[in-house]
């Protein structure tokens, strides 16, 4: 498996890269709006980490399926 | 004909439907008129992706030919409907406004499609909306941007645009749309119409693309908030095909509608919804509405909601990564045939980190419980739907220079969609420039026939839904 490495920065050229490791077509307008994008999805996560959730966990994040064996 | 097709355009289902039943007036008649209006103006407003001439117009004869046999089926039997093309119609293309899908034909209907046909509705084409729903403007450069009927170099909002202004124009009587962070009740905001997102669960979601599976919403958007309920009682229930789907009893979405606004309490949030960076004429508007609602036996309740502005994040943290999740395999095949603002969100959600889409999760339950404790005092929350005027297009492409206009849209209406609430646009007012404003109701999760009776007991004190667009022809 290949393993992806994170990198905090919002630098176009490093989602040019990974665009590229993933056979995408891009331009560099496409590499800008994601520098742009990019931002406002770190500024978005930046205040979800704030909030504290101890304790709110989600409630469905797994629901076992039925069995589908007859006579169960 | 011409005289009866101006008289029928802009009535409402509640209005059409008597004609209908008592044969009065034939489903044929209406479906041509319908079919009129947008061979009139849709080469201008570009609300429409296909439509479908003879088949409407043979299901409208079949529809005839059932009422006068004695087999009405009810309000939306023989009414022009149309739909946003994430939805599927068996044997037609459901492209979601992308080249991606555009050979995409659906080997069967969605549950809303298949209830709707059981309802006798007269399914006209399918509608314009950004691609794959993945914004918020109403604009795409694959199949053309919709224009807003009430100014034509503003824009309708979406992502149901197409749904929007099809019904403003009087093009339809009605139209779905799908709601993910504000998409059926943005472009009803904005182009003067009513627009409900139910309940997360409420109604099936089956065979419609999605955007986010927690958050997607299928909801009904027409000229009135009766309207909305019609549609609603064909629209609701459960569907085993939607994982989501919720068992609740379904309720009668019109029986209480009228019973007015004696003993209603109603919140106004004193946070964010009000704030200063919310445009004044809507400001204006919102509160000369609540005034009347209070002058007209509601009670106001103030609400401190201090953490309510980090809804919108909630929203966005989430979908971002689901709509990730369902555009990985497509994308990394067909890259070229996306736009390129959708291509850049969705490559923008790859870096985003699995424990960050948990914490947004967890937020979401910490952010409901805030949000029922608040309303525990309350029936409905009012606030406005949308915190600016409808912008310019040209201000919302991304090549004039102004990426951002348009960006704070979803900043109201995203919020309902983490609590999945029950949430409706209602319009309250113009602004100075003669575009609409809308005003959102938002009741108790599957408590829909509240928030429904509060938008039809303000509009009974008000003809702002009654109002025609004023940058379109009038009726041939």
């Amino acid at each position: 498996m290949k393993v992806l490495k994170m990198k905090q920065s919002d630098d176009p050229q490093y989602f040019s890269n990974r665009a590229q490791e993933h056979e995408f077509v891009i331009s560099e307008e496409d590499a800008g709006e994601i520098d742009r994008v990019g931002m406002d999805v770190a500024r978005t996560y930046s205040i979800i980490r704030q909030i504290d959730t101890t304790g709110y966990e989600s409630v469905a994040i797994f629901v076992p399926i039925p069995s589908k064996r007859k006579g169960y | 004909m011409a005289g009866q097709e101006s008289d029928l355009i802009y009535k409402s289902i509640a209005e059409l439907a008597p004609l209908v039943a008592r044969g009065e007036l034939s489903p044929r008649d209406l479906v041509q008129a319908s079919l009129n209006r947008i061979s009139q103006l849709d080469s201008s407003l570009n609300a429409f992706l296909d439509v479908w001439e003879e088949d409407s117009l043979s299901s409208a004869s079949i529809a005839e030919k059932d009422i006068a046999d004695g087999r009405y089926l009810g309000p939306l039997h023989g009414i022009p409907i149309g739909l946003k093309d994430l939805i599927d119609v068996e044997g037609t293309p459901t492209t979601g406004g992308s080249k991606v899908l555009r050979e995409n034909l659906a080997i069967s209907d969605a549950t809303v499609t298949k209830n709707l046909k059981a309802a006798g509705a007269i399914l006209i084409g399918k509608l314009n909306l950004v691609e794959f729903a993945f914004g918020t403007t109403g604009l795409n450069p694959t199949t053309g941007d919709v224009k807003n009927p009430w100014d034509k170099t503003r824009i309708t909002a979406g992502s149901s645009s197409g749904s929007g202004a099809a019904v403003a124009s009087g093009m339809i009587t009605a139209a779905l749309g799908t709601d993910t962070g504000g998409s059926v009740r943005m472009p009803a905001s904005l182009c003067g119409i009513a627009g409900l997102k139910p309940t997360y669960g409420r109604v099936s979601r089956a065979g419609v693309l999605d955007l986010s599976w927690s958050m997607d919403h299928v909801g009904p958007m027409a000229r009135t908030t009766e309207d909305c309920a019609l549609m609603m009682s064909v629209l609701a229930g459960h569907d085993p095909r939607d994982a989501a789907s919720s068992s609740n009893a379904v309720p009668d979405f019109t029986a209480e509608i009228a019973r007015g606004l004696d003993g209603l309490k109603i919140g106004i949030p004193n946070h964010y919804f009000f704030d200063e960076f919310v445009d004044s004429e809507v400001l204006a508007a919102v509160r000369s509405a609540i005034n009347l609602l209070e002058a007209n036996g509601a009670e106001m309740v103030e609400l401190s909601m201090p953490w309510v502005e980090k809804g919108r994040p909630i929203n966005f943290g989430i979908i971002l990564p689901e709509a990730v999740s369902i555009h990985e395999k497509m994308i990394s095949e067909h890259s070229d045939l996306y736009t390129s603002e959708v291509r850049s969100r969705i490559q923008s959600g790859f870096k985003v980190a699995a424990v960050d889409y948990v914490r947004a999760q967890r937020a979401r339950q910490w952010f409901n419980y805030q949000m029922a404790e608040s309303m525990s005092d309350v029936d409905v929350l009012i606030t406005p739907t949308v915190p600016i005027q409808a912008p310019k297009i040209a201000d919302c492409t991304p090549s004039s220079g102004n990426p951002g206009a348009g960006s704070e849209l979803a900043m109201f209406t995203g919020v309902f969609d983490v609590t999945g609430q029950p949430s409706h646009s209602v319009p309250c007012g113009f602004t100075s420039d003669g575009t609409p404003i809308g005003m959102m109701i938002t009741g108790h999760p599957f408590d829909e026939p509240m928030v429904l009776r509060v938008g039809y007991a303000f509009e009974q004190l008000t003809n702002w839904h009654q109002k025609p667009p004023t940058d379109i022809p009038t009726p041939n």
